[in-house]
């Protein structure tokens, strides 16, 4: 919302310039965003003057040679404007004058033509912020010769208000309640804006007009007046620069004055075209299903029985609160107005502005619960602003008011201790007293309680409760006054939940120990990549209002997302080693499944995919960062074959991970087709892990294992098998030959190709050979490097 | 004999003195003093020497080996000391790189953060919690004093997923979460994902990041809140920073308040940053409105708290001066890797 300076200090006498005003507003009230200045610079150079003679100019298309009189002396002015007619009445900048900008006007031939001066626009005079058409066309019964300032001031500062700073605050919509706020602020006198003027139909101007409201509960309070007489004029001057400045443009004399009001009060009010309305009859109803109404802004709408109307016997002519119709609009020719000033309920009006996408200035006020008292206010306002502007006009009606509200008294008692204890802050009774005075509370006391009863424009929803008062009292007392303070608490060590500590030290790990880097992707799956990732739709959690038709439902899984990341960075580097961990979400019946998962995933762009010896390196490294994962993580685990591999990896190259009896998670290369799908180059390994099965392990509980006393020695031996053995096997029959002795069994080498058979490979371990008693003997140790080879040589591998 | 003897000191001097390696020198000692070497053979014979001869040549030869040996061992030092020497003079050009960096691992600066953050909390006794994204209507909304009918509800700024759930849109949820299952007094400090339903530009998003704590205890003011916030501010910024407290409205706190704090940048002289105002607006807070205490039954009349809010991306971007919020969820890792 905008504020002006000028207009505010038209309610309190305040010196605060602009700037200080924006502070203090900033820090006791709402947010000021901004402070706009409009400056006009008072000089004699532009008077009014009137077009005697329009001729064209003989140089050139769009410009006319006009004769304008400023009634002094007749000059001649080059004009590019195409609005003017012979015998207009406009504002002229004479030779000297600086117009805003620093925009100076100076005597000068325009394609060959003398002008002495200029025909101004409202923009170029700095009064108007909206480019109208053309040059600005003064009211008939200007004098000539009349210098721009003696118009009015059009200079001013305008403040930037933020809207949301002031939703929960219906009285600060207009120019009054921020001017009550000063004056609670400053200390100082609110003008009082009662008009002592008597709303009542003089004998002879009697026009009829039948009220009826049908839904009580939408539209509690109905009021309204009716004016005749009506000269629909262009608004004077300084209406039209205070509209323009605060965001309306001008339009005529009754839409200008029920604006202006608005802006004063918050107040939303809508003027009707009396001979419209058939049958003198205005009902408020629901609308009918699929009705429609032509709105203002020349938009035919249809509307639905959710839809709160005005209407005439036959037609809606507004949709109450939100925008007047058409068929009842004021124009030029009208001659006698309603006045509607209303008090709707507001989450009818903020439905029926959401349904029809369609905030207006009335709507966003309606919504935030007005003061109901300040229907019949408005309408005095009106009527006494209008009179000075179309002085013929005449009150034709008394004032309808048909309301069913009742006048709220709430009553608040708070114990001064109460808001001390709040604040933190040595407060006094009287002090408090005093601030919430100043806000147009009422207040009594005894020696420690105040009785706070509330003004109806703050009793809406905003002011219920004693913290609400301590807020208030908070606030105009200043927030910045009050002392830090550390609070006294008890002392305890937190505990966390162990997801929250598992999480951290994960994350930790695989950025500082094995080097992946975090990646962060949102939380919605593309509908492109269910299809190419084969995942069912109806296991999925969907979005009742995705922000796009490609997203709608939650990820399952944070590998499709991840893939989707990786040639992308695989343009800048050959070797990623990335990892999220973030919650998915499936659908199991009725029921949402939200866990955490961690995935982790290794793409190198360069390495060929066909070439199976990288890739099992590749593998074997891949499997060692799970590995070492688990261990820091003190997470017994092993590395099984998949009875049911991921569908996502490839069929061999892919093993889950157990701890125990729990499958933990899964990893392996991903297979070929999909990362072709995905544009994905290279070899790509991923992982995923379920945090939630993670979790629930308990770590393994280290004990210590003495260190050796006695030297150990270390066996060697290469054996050759067929390529399918197991590693794992080899290990296992080896350990087998001496439980006591055989300290460690380790693979050192591998090999595969011409100096082998097709199907044959060799392996390399080490056996590491320790007595926990004495230094073994050589002939032990030959002892069971025989029993070794034989074992081995019973399974049919060759030694070499 | 003696003469013979003299030879052979001589004769090994030149020698070992002359050895450039340590090879020869080992060859050297053999020759001399191997189980088969000149000196050793001429005293392996003392015992076969006329009896006056015996202790000259005995005394004699021993002296030259325990001379010989020395020698050796000098020799052999030099030599070493030479070749340290050399190898000081070795040259590197230290610009030079390995050929195959290794590559290095990051955690996204959100996550950074967020572990600074809750270091800080730990060491003031919070406790750090987290809740579900995909939230009941209820613990987002009514619980937290949003009624029935409040904008925030709308479709334009939520998440549904059926009229009972949503994409919690902050991460006051799992404020009523914790009420419920913590005793007061406590403290808490909640991480984590949130979503709204907004276009995405380079200052919105529609998931980002909030941390939000709860301080629940007997007598808890203003004054408490504006210390707290004071404190950790400064921890997390490295600086003394001066904060200052404006009415703000947020249903679930009465009074509301929002927070700003004194320029980083500029030390308030007023920078493009603050918009020349010296405060930057930093987090939305207040006392625990009574309603929310009353609907996870704690009786306001004997517990009072405060509650504070802020975006993780904010305190981000104007630590690293990050200009587009978009690269967070971006997934680029020239972005990451900076951090």
């Amino acid at each position: 919302m905008l504020l002006s300076y000028n207009w505010l200090k038209e309610f309190v006498d305040f010196t605060a310039s602009p700037e200080e005003l924006k502070k203090i507003l900033t820090e006791k009230v709402a947010e000021v965003e901004n402070v706009r200045v409009y400056k006009l610079d008072i000089n004699d150079k532009v008077i009014t003057a009137q077009i005697q003679k329009i001729e064209r100019h003989p140089n050139a298309d769009k410009l006319t040679y006009c004769t304008v009189d400023t009634g002094s002396e007749t000059l001649k002015i080059v004009c590019g404007a195409k609005n003017h007619r012979e015998g207009d009445k406009v504002f002229l900048a004479l030779d000297g004058a600086v117009l805003p900008e620093n925009f100076k006007i100076k005597k000068t031939i325009i394609r060959g033509l003398e002008s002495n001066g200029m025909l101004c626009s409202g923009k170029e005079l700095g009064i108007l912020d909206e480019e109208t058409e053309g040059i600005m066309i003064l009211d008939s019964q200007t004098p000539l010769g009349k210098k721009l300032y003696t118009f009015g001031n059009f200079s001013d500062y305008v403040l930037e208000i933020d809207n949301k700073s002031i939703t929960h605050r219906p009285d600060l919509w207009g120019h009054y309640g921020f001017a009550r706020e000063i004056a609670a602020i400053y200390g100082k006198e609110l003008k009082k804006l009662d008009s002592s003027k008597q709303l009542k139909s003089s004998a002879h101007h009697e026009l009829p007009l039948t009220i009826r409201v049908e839904n009580a509960e939408a539209c509690p309070r109905y009021s309204a007046l009716i004016l005749d007489n009506i000269h629909i004029t262009s608004s004077p001057l300084w209406l039209k620069f205070r509209l323009n400045t605060l965001g309306f443009r001008a339009i005529n004399s009754v839409v200008d004055v029920t604006n202006y009001i608005l802006l004063e009060l918050g107040q939303p009010t809508h003027a009707f075209d009396y001979h419209k309305i058939k049958d003198t009859t205005i009902v408020i109803r629901d609308a009918k299903e699929n009705e429609t109404i032509e709105t203002l802004d020349g938009t035919k709408r249809t509307l639905a029985k959710t839809n709160l109307v005005i209407a005439h016997n036959t037609h809606p002519i507004a949709i109450a609160g939100v925008m007047g119709g058409k068929i009842t609009e004021v124009d030029k020719a009208t001659t006698a107005i309603i006045i509607e000033s209303a008090h709707f309920h507001p989450t009818s009006i903020r439905k029926t502005s959401t349904h029809f996408e369609l905030r207006t200035e009335s709507s966003m006020r309606f919504e935030k619960a007005l003061d109901p008292n300040l229907t019949t206010q408005a309408i005095a306002r009106i009527t006494e602003l209008l009179q000075t502007i179309d002085t013929n006009s005449a009150i034709a009606s008394n004032v309808f008011d048909i309301s069913r509200v009742q006048d709220k008294h709430v009553t608040i008692h708070v114990p001064i201790d109460f808001v001390q204890k709040k604040i933190g802050s040595v407060l006094s009774l009287e002090t408090a007293q005093e601030i919430l005075e100043r806000l147009d509370f009422k207040v009594e006391t005894t020696k420690d309680t105040l009785m706070v009863s509330v003004p109806s424009f703050r009793a809406t929803k905003d002011i219920r409760i004693k913290e609400d008062i301590v807020e208030e009292i908070g606030r105009i007392y200043g927030y910045n006054k009050i002392e830090p303070q550390a609070p006294l608490v008890p002392m305890y060590i937190p505990q966390n939940p162990r997801g929250v500590t598992l999480t951290r030290t994960i994350k930790t790990i695989l950025a500082t120990t094995l080097h992946y880097s975090e990646i962060l992707t949102h939380s919605f799956i593309k509908n492109k990549n269910i299809d190419v990732c084969s995942i069912n739709k109806d296991e999925l959690v969907k979005l009742q209002n995705p922000l796009s038709h490609e997203e709608e439902y939650l990820k399952p899984s944070l590998i499709p997302n991840l893939l989707d990341m990786i040639p992308k960075n695989a343009k800048h580097m050959h070797e990623l080693k990335i990892f999220e961990l973030c919650n998915v979400f499936s659908k199991q019946g009725m029921n949402h499944d939200e866990h955490t998962e961690l995935a982790m995933i290794v793409n190198y762009s360069t390495v060929d995919p066909f070439d199976s010896k990288t890739s099992s390196s590749l593998f074997y490294a891949f499997k060692e960062d799970i590995e070492t994962l688990a261990h820091i993580l003190k997470i017994p685990v092993s590395i099984e074959e998949a009875s049911k591999p991921l569908k996502w990896l490839h069929s061999k190259k892919s093993a889950c991970i157990m701890s125990g009896e729990t499958t933990l998670g899964y990893f392996g290369e991903l297979s070929l087709s999909l990362a072709q799908q995905f544009d994905i180059r290279g070899m790509t390994f991923i992982a995923t892990i379920n945090m939630e099965k993670l979790k629930n392990l308990s770590t393994a509980q280290k004990n210590f294992i003495s260190l050796p006393k006695y030297p150990s020695s270390d066996l060697e031996f290469s054996i050759v098998s067929s390529k399918t053995t197991k590693v794992q096997e080899i290990e296992k029959i080896i350990r087998a030959v001496n439980n006591e002795l055989i300290d460690n069994v380790r693979l050192i080498a591998h090999y595969e190709g011409t100096q082998l058979g097709e199907n044959e490979k060799s392996s390399s371990f080490k056996v590491t050979l320790q007595s926990q008693s004495k230094t073994l003997e050589d002939e032990e140790i030959k002892k069971v490097q025989t029993i070794i080879i034989q074992t081995l040589e019973q399974q049919g591998w060759k030694l070499r | 004999m003696e003469e013979k003897l003299r030879t052979i000191k001589e004769e090994a001097h030149t020698e070992i003195t002359q050895s450039q390696s340590e090879t020869t020198l080992r060859e050297i000692e053999i020759k001399y003093l191997g189980r088969n070497g000149i000196l050793t053979s001429i005293l392996r014979n003392v015992k076969d020497l006329k009896p006056e001869d015996k202790p000259i040549v005995g005394k004699l030869g021993n002296e030259i080996k325990i001379y010989i040996a020395n020698l050796i061992e000098e020799q052999s030092k030099k030599l070493q000391n030479k070749k340290f020497a050399e190898q000081e003079k070795e040259w590197i050009d230290i610009s030079a790189y390995t050929l195959e960096p290794k590559i290095t691992g990051h955690l996204n600066p959100l996550t950074s953060l967020q572990y600074e953050l809750e270091d800080i909390f730990k060491n003031m006794g919070f406790h750090v919690w987290e809740g579900p994204y995909l939230e009941k209507e209820e613990y987002n909304f009514t619980a937290l004093n949003i009624p029935q009918d409040h904008p925030a509800r709308d479709m334009q700024d939520t998440f549904w997923i059926d009229k009972n759930h949503v994409l919690r849109t902050h991460t006051s949820p799992v404020q009523i979460r914790a009420m419920q299952s913590l005793k007061p007094p406590f403290r808490v400090i909640v991480p984590g994902r949130v979503f709204r339903y907004e276009a995405t530009d380079a200052s919105h998003e529609n998931t980002f990041y909030q941390l939000e704590g709860l301080m629940i205890d007997k007598n808890i003011s203003i004054s408490h809140l504006i210390y707290t916030m004071k404190t950790f501010l400064s921890a997390i910024l490295h600086k003394d920073i001066e904060i200052r407290l404006r009415p703000g409205y947020f249903p679930f706190v009465e009074p509301g308040l929002e927070l700003e704090i004194s320029c980083i940048f500029c030390d308030k002289k007023g920078c493009s940053i603050c918009k020349h105002g010296g405060f930057i607006e930093l987090m939305g807070c207040g006392l625990v409105h009574p309603d929310v205490l009353k609907y996870v039954n704690i009786d306001p009349e004997v517990f009072s708290g405060f509650a504070f809010g802020m975006g993780l991306e904010r305190l981000v971007m104007l630590k690293h001066r990050i200009n587009d919020i978009r690269y967070f969820l971006g997934g680029d890792l020239r972005f990451v890797t900076q951090f």
